[in-house]
């Protein structure tokens, strides 16, 4: 009996102790292929072109080297993006770009860039969000819809009915906010039901969004045609607007740096106010700014001129820490108008 | 004649409803080695490990490492601000005895153990002096000096013991984030480390006892960046804790109560040169902790536990000074309702100044002898974890409106115990609600959700045998797991996916020869599968790490002198734990200990 089990025991250990692993590294489920890693600290920027002449363009900005790598979608797929690529987002190793006047979504690597897979027959996609559920939500300019997006299968899978155009989102617990600028209002999605739950109206263009402190931050211009725009603070908790300020050009962008405490506006001009919006503090200027990033540790943050919107824009790199001095300046496609940090070390 | 009159004390305790391994160093983890060595050497907990030497955590059962609590004497240690302990900061020196209590075991100590606990012990003993040296050096440039000693009488104790931990950690691995893959040779891993412990203990009377006790840990340590980062060099990490714990304790017949006072105090220093980013967290966390039984008749006892914390931090990413109040009390009744049949039941409170109360978490096992040797068991409780001081106040994206996590951990069983044979199969079913996972925000800031929805399960066995055939003397010891840990979709057309770095099927397994003075061991530990990316789309290969040793200690009446080598991965395993961070393949270490008892 003890001799069985000795065998027994030393059998088993020498079973797995002779396991031959023949992998080390991050593998592939797909195909088995070992998992090349991306690479780090990049930045894409998104320019959008000529309207309806199909030449957007996707470039490679990199942090720690300083240089910019142009056109890097043709480069590898040797095709063009689209018309219009209109923003930027990612996870894991993919990253999606919205190509509004073309109608589609694409996919690709983050790692090597090539097309892993598109969605097309969309009306005008503006703005992408994964909901980390499988989904993700796309809205529109002229669909009256936000689509939701089976990630798995790369389709859509239904549709939310919406007022207008439905533009910048912002995810907040369960719970999603959806500008409409054509209402205007903001919807809050319910992820959960994948349902507008509520709507909160306004009296401006919500054009900008970020969530800081159990508040949503909205800003925009009061009519499309306007330099004149509003900010509210507006209370998670009790739905009271705590802060209300004004600007006198149209706000298109807002983020809230939570290590300056304090927000970085982007108006015609790119600007850093306090949280009551007592004082402005211009810190970057451009012919036509269009977009800006700042980092997470809030000590850079990247601009996006898109200048006269026909010609060649330009990108900049700025420290946020010290007065706005600038890091790199380069030029870029034309018209300029999305960025994304492509995450480091992915998995 | 006159005979001698002997006190016979009756040792019988009742099996208990729940699962607690009890590990001490032996041949197949030497004393003075890491705690997270010893946990995957021998328990069944998934310990990730970024390096020999490098950061590690815990986790039970499919759950998360900040599901696992860490205590030492009592004290949680684990930091208030990251809510879960670095198990390679501890060695088991000075460490008398290791408790891993899964699931239920685990969850009623205080907040948090969803998973499970790791409860560390060092306890001056009476009436022994002595003194222990031990050396160890091996392949990886590593050199540890340990120093034990202790004294005392019948009514007072003493004991002291330190190690120091020096390597570079420096070995070649295969780069496979290049392709062709490239040997390289590990850089900027470099480690020093100390700790300390001391205790003393004071008899009072009959039946009181007041101890006293400190551990001290220093640890500076370089981190080599992933190998698939585009820049060398390391970040630095320098972590300094000093917890001490006063005890008094007093047993009579039918009441038992120990109170325990505690201080742990901590920092983190963390930099990068590189990247110009410097980090640095303090923290104090004041605990007390007092526990009753009382034998209310032969078949019913009462316990009653209630622990108190104060945790205070400072961060260069908090808005200001933080703080958090909580309140934890346990009482539970235990019924011998037959020989054969044992029933528990409790209930939990959990208060903290900023979470709504855990007013209702109760906990019931139950036991069942069958005959002798066997009896099955289960036990289920429900617990929360409340968010940690980073996830509420980090900044940026620190998210104050987070809610704890809710769970219910069961388990049900088998067990046997015959002497020489003790083996335990085991089912497990744990589902946590609001599991918090941190997630892109604004722009490139990750904030702290509630987002997920977890049932983990699994299967366990637990075999250990010892027997002797003719001079020889064998230990055999085989443990197993099986787990899912899975996300619950909340559309119907998701799929479930197996949470990241959670193996389904891990085991470990060794057998010691023992003849004369010599001891020869072989041990294996094999890790499957484990998923790095949320989508499942990108695995961790399985792998598998044998280590053979052999030991011979020399005795001189009052002296004795171990000698051994170790022969680590020695089937030359080239691995990684964590994804782009390779570990050695095949080293030598050598040790000897010096051991003066009088």
């Amino acid at each position: 009996m003890k001799l069985r089990l000795l065998f027994f025991f030393t059998y088993a250990l020498l079973a797995v102790a002779c396991k031959k692993t023949d992998e080390i590294g991050p593998q592939r489920v797909e195909d088995g292929l070992p998992f090349m890693p991306a690479k780090s600290k990049r930045l894409l920027i998104g320019c959008e072109g000529n309207f309806q002449f199909g030449n957007a363009s996707l470039h490679e900005y990199n942090i720690e080297a300083n240089e910019l790598t142009e056109n890097i979608f043709k480069a590898v797929n040797n095709r063009p993006i689209g018309d219009v690529l209109q923003s930027i987002t990612g996870w894991n190793d993919t990253i999606a770009l919205v190509v509004n006047n073309s109608g589609k979504i694409i996919f690709i690597h983050s790692a090597t860039y090539k097309v892993i897979a598109e969605i097309t027959g969309l009306t005008s996609p503006r703005y992408m969000l994964n909901l980390e559920n499988g989904t993700a939500l796309v809205t529109d300019l002229y669909g009256n819809e936000i689509y939701i997006i089976d990630l798995k299968e790369i389709r859509v899978a239904s549709t939310v009915p919406v007022y207008g155009w439905a533009e910048t989102m912002v995810a907040y617990g369960n719970e999603v906010f959806i500008a409409d600028l054509e209402l205007p209002g903001i919807y809050r999605f319910d992820i959960a039901t994948s349902k507008i739950i509520d709507t909160i109206l306004l009296d401006f263009i919500p054009r900008a969004m970020d969530v800081a402190r159990e508040e949503l931050i909205v800003g925009g211009p009061v009519d499309f045609n306007s330099n004149h725009s509003k900010i509210i603070h507006f209370s998670l908790d009790d739905h009271e607007v705590n802060v209300q300020s004004e600007l006198n050009e149209a706000i298109v962008q807002l983020h809230f740096d939570s290590i300056a405490n304090s927000f970085i506006i982007l108006g015609k001009t790119l600007y850093k106010t306090d949280w009551a919006h007592s004082t402005w503090l211009k810190i970057h200027t451009g012919a036509g700014l269009s977009r800006f990033l700042a980092t997470p540790d809030g000590k850079a943050a990247y601009v996006l001129d898109a200048g006269d919107y026909i010609n060649n824009g330009t990108f900049t790199a700025i420290d946020l820490s010290g007065n706005g001095s600038v890091i790199f300046e380069s030029s870029t496609g034309v018209a300029p108008g999305s960025l994304f940090l492509v995450p480091a070390n992915v998995p | 004649m006159l005979l001698k009159v002997i006190e016979v004390e009756d040792t019988y305790t009742p099996p208990k409803s729940h699962t607690v391994e009890v590990l001490v160093p032996d041949d197949v983890v030497h004393e003075g080695a890491q705690l997270s060595e010893l946990l995957q050497r021998k328990s069944l907990v998934n310990v990730k490990n970024y390096g020999p030497s490098q950061v590690s955590s815990a986790s039970f059962r499919g759950s998360d490492p900040n599901h696992t609590q860490l205590y030492w004497n009592g004290i949680n240690i684990n930091a208030p601000t990251l809510g879960q302990a670095d198990m390679n900061l501890l060695t088991t020196s000075g460490i008398d005895k290791v408790e891993v209590a899964y699931g239920t075991a685990g969850n009623t100590m205080g907040n948090g153990a969803i998973g499970g606990s790791v409860n560390l012990f060092s306890e001056a003993e009476y009436g022994t002096k002595g003194i222990e040296i031990g050396t160890y050096a091996d392949g990886l440039n590593s050199g540890r000096l340990r120093l034990e000693a202790n004294a005392g009488n019948d009514r007072f104790a003493f004991s002291a013991s330190t190690a120091h931990f020096r390597s570079t950690n420096s070995f070649t691995y295969p780069d496979v984030s290049k392709q062709p893959f490239e040997t390289a040779l590990m850089q900027h891993a470099h480690l020093v480390s100390t700790n300390m412990v001391i205790g003393a203990s004071h008899k009072i009377g009959a039946k009181g006892e007041i101890t006293v006790s400190g551990l001290l840990i220093e640890n500076e340590r370089q981190v080599p960046r992933p190998i698939n980062a585009s820049t060398t060099g390391s970040e630095s990490l320098a972590d300094s804790n000093m917890i001490w714990a006063v005890g008094y304790s007093r047993n009579t017949e039918n009441w038992k109560t120990q109170f325990i006072s505690g201080l742990n105090l901590a920092s983190n220093v963390y930099s990068d040169t590189l990247y110009k980013v410097y980090g640095r967290n303090t923290y104090a966390s004041y605990q007390t902790r007092w526990i009753n039984e009382w034998k209310l008749s032969e078949i019913l006892a009462l316990s009653a536990i209630s622990a108190y914390h104060l945790d205070k931090a400072q961060s260069l990413n908090f808005p200001n000074n933080v703080m958090l109040h909580s309140l934890f009390m346990f009482v539970e009744a235990k019924w011998e309702i037959s020989r054969s049949l044992f029933l528990n039941l409790g209930n939990k409170v959990q208060i903290t100044d900023n979470q709504l109360p855990g007013l209702v978490l109760p906990t019931a096992g139950l036991v069942y002898r069958i005959g002798q040797f066997v009896g099955i068991y289960t036990n289920g409780a429900r617990t929360i974890r409340n968010p940690t001081l980073n996830e509420l106040h980090w900044e940026p994206g620190g998210n104050v409106g987070l809610k704890p996590e809710k769970a219910l951990t069961s388990e049900a069983g088998f067990f046997g115990n015959n002497g020489a044979f003790l083996w335990r199969i085991n089912g497990y079913y744990n589902e946590v609600e609001n599991w918090v996972r941190w997630l892109p925000a604004s722009g490139a800031v990750f904030s702290p959700r509630n987002l997920d929805h977890v049932i983990a399960k699994g299967l366990e066995g637990r075999f250990n045998y010892l027997f002797g055939l003719g001079k020889l003397s064998y230990n055999l010891f085989l443990n197993g797991t099986y787990t899912t840990s899975q996300r619950i979709p909340k559309l119907s057309s998701e799929e479930k996916r197996q949470l990241i770095y959670i193996p389904k099927y891990q085991a470990n397994g060794g057998i010691t020869f023992r003849h004369a003075n010599w001891a020869l061991t072989y041990h294996q530990h094999w890790v499957g599968q484990r998923f790095v990316s949320f989508d499942n789309s990108v695995f961790m290969p399985a792998f598998s790490v044998g280590a053979l040793s052999v030991g011979h200690t020399r005795k001189f009446s009052s002296h004795s002198l171990y000698l051994g080598m170790e022969v680590n991965n020695v089937w030359g395993t080239q691995y990684q734990n964590v994804a782009w961070r390779p570990m050695p393949g095949r080293y030598v270490g050598f040790q000897i200990d010096y051991t003066y008892n009088k």
